[in-house]
This record gives structure tokens, C-alpha cells and sequence, in this order.
């Protein structure tokens, strides 16, 4: 009985701080979302109504939060693809130092600042950018290619570039599930690589997977920087748009917007455990 | 079935660091062998060539005959129980069994059919739905095998598969190595540092140091006539002593320890060995005053006998095991006491 | 705790627990380096205003002057958080003037956030710009809530090299240059200008385009998602370095914004141009208010000190130098003229003169407050998603 007070009492500024830091905000939001803008106080006032989350339905808005799920969607996919076989020759081929080395590789450009890695791409991706001097120098193309910046595709490249990282470590961290042994019983069982990959590694490292996935996910979601710098004319996402709105003072509509968000995330989170045990992240195989 | 194993000329380097050197065995179809070494002997190298897990630097790996030396592991007719057992933990009991032939594309119910018949052979009947992580030591212990069996190979592959477990199921699970090997009449081939595994277990061994054998053989032919003292150690023969003379006589080397001379029978010794070691379950106290002087220079209790710590009268020291019933009241450190080297007790080694 | 010890606290450190408690750390830091200077005259001003506006450690240069210590807070230049703050937020307790695009004074003035300036009490009012006088959103029932604090005059950048000279926004909208413009990425300034062109030269029946009634604003606004449908440009652009990256690595052609850009372009060796259009600048002014809080505090006469010193040259003179910024007043030219080691005249009286002669012709005032701001936002909105 001691022991189990003295656990809470340790544990309970942390879980203090989640309900401070996280919780009750987020609670706030999704409550006055529902109510309504006061002229009056320039604030909003207890009155409930469903009105922002009826605007979400004008202007376009709910393709915004549409768009916005499906690039952080496809940001997360090929996030995954390419950090997935690195994550592997790091656990399985590099020894200590290359491991390092490549995860070096993966981290360093972490240390600049995300606006500066963002814009950095328009300078390889412009019309007079590295990628189509070398293209015309090479007399692959005569003009320059414009989709390459302000397009979808250097959103994509962008958001990949910048969270890449965010993929690889819980990838990292769930491959230590799949001890070398495996391997090599699955291949003494008649078993070749790509079936090894699907019949025990990909399954015992569902969880890092999804982790990695929702990390990369999330923060797509959430991000604006990429798409403003690096998207065509008007390019959204859901956080510009929430800037757009806060900056008009429609405090309803942001909170409203940001409580869609918040369900989904949450629900992607729920169903996400579920389905890939997330949990199993933190189990110690033995 | 049962499938013929040759190493020729079998060599392995990691960098400049030479694991294996220039190695040549043959193992006998249906044959129990055992490779036995400490750690770094090479031991597990040798297995994991034989398995298809490591390329040899130099030489090649034949199956019956057949160069298998570029064949990979996933094509090789053997099977392996891990060290770590290597269970997959995503799946049950009857899936990780059942693994092997669900690649080879077993239909389902010929496979359930073998699974079960695996699970029966090492006693886990009705326990094809567990988790793995639910299963103690030497349960996960028999799903190895099983799910190494149910693949019919004709060699099993055994890298120190009782380390980790406790006495009593070491003990348990030998005597179903045994039986298994008996049953499936395939080429067993096990790896361990226990030379009690080893002597109880195989057909035959090779003892393994520093990347070479240093003998191969029935454990009895190594026991009687270890090559050299790094054998007879290994074998726990730990008393060795150089006598005072040894000559040839006939059929018999005439060996002279302490004062006493005694005959023992050449085997196919051509050289006259330079050194012998002693059976200390062979050395017992005299009943007459003949024997051996000697001191007394420790003494424990072992249970079913006495360690007697015993220092010869040229300075020798040897060790005897004198059965608890036989051991005489009274005698301590530093007591002075006749020994008899009985039939058998003396073993001549080649170098 | 805050509550209970308020009276313990002087006026100043009161102010400081409030900023402190806001999380300005820049205002925390810029206090906490000055002294405690001679307040007795003048007074200790929190100025809050667009970064632009900051002179950095020039502002101790107030003190000798007038006695005024001054403490500047950035205050993000986005006019909604500006105007929440100041009407429902700590802004008013906090800050005693702000510097603010123009626009929000009116709606400020009605929720009685700000007060009215009393230019006698401004002794360098009548060297201030007549025409900077006559920025519209400087009054609201007949009272002056703003003072014409930095002015200056947007139009389009663009290569002369590539469209010869521009003299109309025709050239944003124009087929032939499909995918080489760019334009804001701000309703503030981007509707201001497509109305402007096609008030000017399509005669469309718009009155103010500074501020469109709704019928203006759905005219102008479909105006600009059928050529963004169009690809007509290359994107939308917001902040300084984004909008230099678009001219100098030459991804358009032509782009509305700001003229220093056309600098930055020359520098890189481009010929670039800032055009005079004959539908005229997009003027805007940013605005000094004086907060209500201030007048309470019994501040009032040290803002209207602030304010005439802002007019006295010094400020002027340097923003001008620093910044390229103007302040509409005719005493920064001859305060350079005098002080040549503190200043080069010649770049002061430049700068001045060619900001001065944007305004000698045809000017819409930019607003960052029109009536329907509301509106403004649902067809940006709808622009994006077009």
C-alpha cells in the first residue's frame, strides 16, 4: 500500500503536468467551439451554437482540412518507405560506427531551423535552382521545370524532408524487437528475405510502424511552413487556415476547426492502438 | 534420410582475425556429432557454415556428396535450434512449428496434421494455441525443436541449445536429444562447451581449440587415449603428470610414477608418450603398504565422493575421487597415505 | 499574489509584472536595461509596434530629449491578435501606445480602447505632411484616434529587362505572362490592388477599394480566382526573405509588394524596376494610438511628448536610414542636414523625397480593417481552395 502511494505521489506531477499542459487547454477548445462570437466584449460568450462548425462547410473549408489529411497521409507513406529500409540497414548491417554515422546523416540537418531548411528547398527546386540547372545543363529539358516549386510535389518533398526523422527512431526503437536470431530461423526455415519481411519483421514492428507513421502524421498535419513556402498561389493547410480565421478574430470558427482536428487525431490514435498495439513499443522482449 | 556431411579445407577469417583454420571433418550419416570447445574454439563458426548461415573463406561444404557450399540457408536440407531458441514472438506454439511449411507451401490441413505430430514428438500436445511468452524455459525449449522436426531435415543443427536452462531439464532435455535422434534417425549435430553433454550424447566428437580440432572420435577412444593434454583437460582428465620413465614392453608401456612401475596396455600408441594422465576415479587408497607415497593436500566433499588433493612423492600433484562409503575416517591435510593406481588409471596420450 | 500586492509595486514595476505576465520577453529584457531614468517631465512610454518601427538603442536618444524613457515591445504586425489584445486582452494594461497599419483605428475608438490625440498638445503637428493628415482612418467622429507615424507607398516589382517599363497592375493579370507573377499572400493588400486595377482600368463599379461593400468584394475576388485558376501566378508570397527569393532567383517576372525588393533585386545585379501605375499606389500609414489605459495612467501628456518627438527628425532620420521608412514630418531632412556625423544627409533627403513624390499622385489607402473583414477572410478562403 505504501509502495503504491509513493508511486503516485512520484508519478503525479507528471501526469499533473499532462492534465495542465494538455488535457484541460484542449478540453477548453473543443467547449468554446461552441459558443459564439461577442462584438461586445471582443470575446466569445456562453451561448451555444453550432454555427462555426457549420462554417467549416463554406468557403471551401472542410477541403482544407481534407487536403491537409491526405498530405500529411501520403507525407507519412513515403516518410515510412524511405525510412523503413534505413531504419533496417542501420539495426541489422551497419556496425556501431556507421550506424552513428547514418543516423548522423539523418539528424544533423535537424540543427537548422525548420523555416531555413524549408526555404533552402526553394533554392534547389526554383527555376534557376540546382535541380534545373543541372536538368538543362544536362540537356534533359530546354526550359526549366516549373512544378518542381510552388506544386504539391514540393509540398510532399518538403514535409518528407522535414520529418523523415520522426519516422526513423520509433522505427529504430522497435527493431530491437527482431533479434538477429529471427532472421536467421526464418531463413533456416526455407524462408527468403521478402518473405522474412513480411512474415516477421513487418509484423513485429507494426507498433514503430504506426508510431512512426502518427509522428510524422501529426506533425504534417500540424505544420504550415512547408505549404507557405513551398506550395502554389493560396497553397492551405489546416493551421494557415486557422491563422486566416484567428486573424479575423473568428475565434469560434479556429476553435472549431482545431476540435475537428483534435477528434480526428484522437480517434486515428484510439483505432491506431488497436490495430497495431502500440503499446508493444515499450515491451521488453526476453 | 540422414544426410553425410564433409568439410575440405574449410577456413574462415573475420578481417585479419582467423576463426577457422583450414578445417577438414566428415560426419557420418544418422551420426550424433558433437563439436566441443570453450568459446572462440571455432565451435559455432563450423555450425554456422554447415548451416549455410556463414560463407567459408576458403573451401567447401559437402551434403552427400554434393557441393552445398554456395547453397543459402534457406535451401540447405538442415534445420537449427538456436541458442536463444530464436521463437518468433508474434506468433503461437502451432505457427511458429507450423513457419516452415507454411513457406514451403504445405496446404493447411497436412500442415496442422504435421504440427501436431511435431508437438506430440516432444510432448506438447494441445499446446499449439499458446503464446510463446507464456511457455517456461524448457517448454519454448521443445517448440524449437519441434518446429525444427516437423521440417523432416536431414541433419539437425544444435547450437548450444541447453545453455540457460537449469540442471534438472538440461538433464531432461539431453535424454530427448537422445531419443529424438533415435526417432528421426537424422545427422544431429550439436555444439557445446559441456563435456558432459558431449561424452553422454555423441556417436562422435571433435574437439575444437583455437579454430582446428585437436581430435575427433568416439568419446570413449577419447577418453582412453587423449591426443594431447589440451584434450585430456577438455575431457576432464585433470591430473597430468610426466612419469619418472616410460618404456615400451611388448604389448604394454611400462610406466614408472613415483617409485611404482606399472603396465599398461599400448593401445595403437606407435611413439612412446612423452606424459599420462590420471583417472582420479581410478585412484584409491591402499589397503596394504604398497602403493604410491603421497600427501594429503586437500580434501572436499562431493556428495557421492571425497576430492582428495594428492601431492606424489616426485612432486607430482594429482587428483583422486574416493567414494564417500570408501573414504577412510581420519585423514587430513598433510597426512601421509599409500595410493593405488587401479586397472585403467593411467592414461598415455599421444603427444 | 499579483492582485494582493498591486499597491506594493511603483507604476513602472507594476507594468513590468504585467509584461512579464504577458511573456514579452523582448519588452522584459529592453525594461530591465533601463535605469531608472528621470521621469519626472516626460514619462516612461511602452511603445508596442511593428517591428519595423524599432530603432533598437536609439531610443535612449528620447530620454535626452525629452525626458522620455522608451520601452519598445514588437507587437506582430498582424492587426486581429493587435486589436483583440488591445479591446479584450492585457494590452491596454500593459502598453501606453501602439504603432498599427491604419484601419482599426475607428473600430478601436467605438470599443473605447483608444482616445483621442489633442494635436495642440503636438508641437510639431503643423510639420507633419498635410497629406498624411488627410489619411481617412485617422478619425472616427470627428476626433483624431491616429497619428500618421510611418507612411509609405506599394506597388508592383518587376524586370524591366523581360516587360519594358509597367505602368499599370494590368501587367499581373496579363495572359502572356501566365505563371511568372505573384501577389501576397494577404487579402490586406492583394484585393486592394485587383480593385484598384480594375477600378481604374476595367471601370468597374467599385467606390472604395480599400474598403468593398460585399457586391465589391464578390466583383473583385472572382476577379482573382478565375486567373489563379488560370495558373496565372506563381504563388502567393508572404514575409521579406520569401518575397526577395521570388525576384532575385527569378521565379516571376512581376509581382505586387515592397520597394525595397527592387533593391535587394539590383543588388543581385537584375534589372529590376518599381513601378508608378496609372491606377496608383496602394498607400499605407502605420499609426501611432493612444491607448486608453495610458490616458488613466495619467500618461497622456508624456504619449503626446512621445508622439511630437517622433515628428522631431531624430526618430525620423534614423528609421529613414535604417529602414527606408518615412515619417511624414519636414523636420527629418534639415535634422540630417545638421547632424552629417550622425547621419548622411544626402541618403535621408533621397529616401524622403522619393516617398514624398509617390504621394503627389493618385493613392488608395490601405485597410487593414474594412467593414467586412469578416467577408474579406471567407473569399481568401475561397481563392485558396479555388
Amino acid at each position: 500500500m505504501f509502495h503504491i502511494r509513493r508511486g503516485l505521489a512520484l508519478a503525479s506531477p507528471g501526469f499533473l503536468s499532462i492534465l495542465v499542459l494538455g488535457f484541460i487547454p484542449l478540453s477548453v477548445i473543443v467547449v468554446w467551439s461552441f459558443w459564439t462570437w461577442d462584438p461586445s466584449s471582443y470575446w466569445i460568450k456562453p451561448d451555444l451554437s453550432l454555427d462555426a462548425y457549420a462554417a467549416i462547410g463554406d468557403a471551401g473549408r472542410w477541403k482544407v482540412l481534407v487536403w491537409s489529411f491526405g498530405k500529411a497521409l501520403l507525407a507519412s507513406f513515403i516518410c515510412l518507405l524511405f525510412a523503413y529500409p534505413a531504419a533496417l540497414a542501420i539495426h541489422f548491417v551497419a556496425g556501431p560506427k556507421w550506424a552513428f554515422v547514418l543516423m548522423a546523416a539523418f539528424t544533423v540537418p535537424f540543427f537548422t531551423s525548420y523555416l531555413i531548411r524549408a526555404f533552402s528547398w526553394r533554392l534547389v527546386l526554383g527555376r534557376t535552382g540546382l535541380i534545373n540547372t543541372w536538368l538543362i545543363n544536362l540537356g534533359i529539358v530546354d526550359e526549366p521545370l516549373d512544378w518542381l516549386l510552388f506544386s504539391d510535389f514540393a509540398v510532399i518533398l518538403g514535409l518528407v524532408a522535414s520529418y523523415l526523422p520522426f519516422a526513423m527512431f520509433p522505427l529504430l526503437l522497435v527493431l530491437r524487437r527482431v533479434e538477429p536470431s529471427f532472421l536467421a530461423a526464418s531463413q533456416d526455415l526455407g524462408a527468403g528475405f521478402m518473405r522474412t519481411l513480411f512474415s516477421v519483421i513487418l509484423p513485429l514492428t507494426k507498433p514503430g510502424i504506426f508510431a512512426g507513421f502518427l509522428f510524422v502524421f501529426v506533425s504534417a498535419v500540424g505544420s504550415s511552413t512547408e505549404v507557405q513556402m513551398l506550395g502554389g498561389a493560396g497553397a492551405s493547410m489546416i493551421s494557415i487556415m486557422i491563422n486566416d480565421v484567428m486573424r479575423v478574430v473568428n475565434f469560434p470558427l479556429a476553435f472549431a476547426i482545431s476540435s475537428v482536428v483534435l477528434v480526428a487525431l484522437f480517434s486515428l490514435v484510439i483505432v491506431g492502438n488497436a490495430v497495431f498495439g502500440l503499446t508493444k513499443l515499450f515491451e521488453d522482449f526476453k | 534420410m540422414a544426410i553425410t556431411i564433409g568439410l575440405q579445407g574449410v577456413s574462415r577469417r573475420y578481417g585479419s582475425v582467423t576463426a577457422l583454420h583450414e578445417l577438414d571433418l566428415e560426419i557420418k550419416a544418422g551420426e550424433f556429432f558433437t563439436l566441443l570447445g570453450s568459446s572462440g574454439s571455432g565451435k559455432s563458426t563450423t555450425l554456422k557454415i554447415i548451416g549455410g548461415f556463414e560463407q567459408p573463406s576458403t573451401g567447401s561444404v559437402f551434403f552427400d556428396g554434393q557441393d552445398v557450399t554456395r547453397t543459402p540457408a534457406n535451401r540447405r536440407p538442415c534445420n537449427t535450434v538456436f541458442q536463444n531458441l530464436a521463437l518468433f514472438p508474434h506468433m503461437t506454439v502451432a505457427e511458429n512449428v507450423g513457419y516452415g511449411l507454411r513457406v514451403q507451401g504445405e496446404a493447411k490441413p497436412r500442415r496442422i496434421e504435421r504440427v501436431n505430430d511435431a508437438l506430440s514428438l516432444v510432448n506438447l500436445d494441445g499446446y499449439g494455441d499458446r503464446g510463446i511468452a507464456m511457455l517456461s524455459g524448457g517448454q519454448q525449449q521443445r517448440v524449437a525443436l519441434a518446429r525444427a522436426l516437423v521440417m523432416e531435415p536431414g541433419i539437425l543443427l544444435l547450437d548450444e541449445p541447453l545453455t540457460g536452462l537449469d540442471e534438472g531439464l538440461r538433464q531432461q532435455m539431453r535424454d530427448e536429444f537422445g531419443r529424438l535422434h533415435e526417432k528421426t534417425g537424422a545427422t544431429f549435430v550439436l555444439v557445446t562447451h559441456n563435456q558432459d553433454e558431449a561424452l553422454t550424447l555423441s556417436d562422435r566428437m571433435a574437439i575444437m581449440h583455437d579454430g582446428k580440432i585437436e581430435q575427433v572420435g568416439a568419446p570413449e577412444d577419447i577418453l582412453n587415449t587423449p591426443n594431447n593434454e589440451f584434450v585430456a583437460r577438455f575431457v576432464g582428465l585433470e591430473s597430468i603428470l610426466v612419469p619418472e620413465s616410460i618404456k615400451a614392453d611388448g604389448k604394454n608401456f611400462a610406466v614408472s610414477i613415483a617409485g611404482q612401475t606399472y603396465a599398461v596396455p599400448r593401445g595403437g600408441l606407435e611413439r612412446t608418450p612423452q606424459k599420462v594422465a590420471i583417472r582420479s576415479d581410478r585412484v584409491r587408497f591402499s589397503e596394504t603398504a604398497t602403493g604410491v607415497s603421497a600427501t594429503i593436500s586437500y580434501r572436499h566433499f562431493r556428495g557421492r565422493h571425497h576430492e582428495v588433493g594428492l601431492r606424489l612423492a616426485d612432486g607430482a600433484e594429482i587428483t583422486a575421487e574416493i567414494p564417500t562409503e570408501s573414504m577412510p575416517d581420519g585423514l587430513g591435510i598433510g597426512d601421509e597415505v599409500k595410493v593405488d593406481l587401479q586397472a585403467g588409471a593411467i592414461i598415455l596420450m599421444k603427444n | 499574489m499579483k492582485q494582493k500586492s498591486h499597491h506594493l509595486f511603483s507604476n513602472l514595476s507594476r507594468r513590468q509584472m504585467l509584461k512579464m505576465t504577458a511573456g514579452s520577453v523582448g519588452a522584459l529584457a529592453a525594461s530591465s536595461m533601463l535605469p531608472g531614468m528621470a521621469h519626472a517631465a516626460g514619462g516612461d512610454i511602452s511603445f508596442w509596434g511593428s517591428g519595423t518601427l524599432d530603432i533598437g538603442d536609439k531610443w535612449q536618444r528620447a530620454a535626452d530629449d525629452a525626458s522620455l524613457t522608451i520601452s519598445f515591445t514588437d507587437n506582430g504586425n498582424d492587426p486581429g491578435p493587435v486589436v483583440a489584445r488591445l479591446v479584450a486582452g492585457n494590452a491596454n494594461a500593459v502598453y501606453d501606445v501602439s504603432g498599427l497599419q491604419g484601419g482599426a483605428e475607428k473600430e478601436l475608438a467605438a470599443q473605447g480602447a483608444i482616445a483621442p490625440w489633442d494635436t495642440s498638445k503636438i508641437a510639431n503637428w503643423d510639420k507633419v505632411w498635410q497629406w498624411a493628415k488627410d489619411i481617412p482612418f485617422l478619425y472616427h467622429e470627428g476626433k483624431q484616434y491616429g497619428l500618421p507615424g510611418v507612411v509609405n507607398a506599394d506597388s508592383i516589382i518587376y524586370r524591366k529587362d523581360k516587360l519594358g517599363v509597367v505602368d499599370s497592375y494590368g501587367v499581373i493579370f496579363d495572359p502572356k505572362l501566365k505563371g511568372r507573377v505573384a501577389m501576397e499572400d494577404a487579402w490586406i493588400n492583394s484585393a486592394i490592388f485587383a480593385a484598384m486595377y480594375l477600378k481604374e482600368s476595367e471601370n468597374a463599379p467599385i467606390n472604395e477599394p480599400g474598403n468593398l461593400t460585399e457586391d465589391e468584394l464578390g466583383l473583385v475576388m472572382e476577379f482573382l480566382i478565375k486567373h489563379k485558376r488560370d495558373g496565372q501566378f506563381r504563388t502567393f508570397w508572404s514575409g521579406w526573405e520569401q518575397g526577395v527569393q521570388l525576384v532575385a532567383n527569378e521565379e516571376v517576372d512581376a509581382m505586387t509588394g515592397w520597394e525595397p525588393i527592387v533593391y535587394e533585386g539590383r543588388k543581385r545585379g537584375l534589372d529590376v524596376e518599381y513601378a508608378a501605375p496609372v491606377e496608383g499606389y496602394e498607400g499605407w500609414g502605420n499609426n501611432l494610438l493612444l491607448h486608453r489605459g495610458a490616458v488613466e495612467r495619467g500618461l497622456g501628456d508624456a504619449a503626446h511628448e512621445f508622439a511630437n518627438w517622433i515628428y522631431d527628425g531624430y526618430y525620423g532620420a534614423h528609421l529613414t536610414q535604417m529602414r527606408g521608412y518615412v515619417v511624414p514630418s519636414d523636420n527629418n531632412i534639415p535634422y540630417a542636414a545638421a547632424n552629417p556625423d550622425d547621419i548622411d544627409p544626402a541618403a535621408v533627403e533621397n529616401t524622403v523625397n522619393h516617398v514624398r513624390n509617390k504621394f503627389n499622385g493618385k493613392i488608395y489607402w490601405q485597410n487593414t480593417r474594412p467593414d467586412n473583414f469578416q467577408l474579406y477572410e471567407e473569399w481568401w478562403q475561397k481563392l485558396r481552395n479555388s
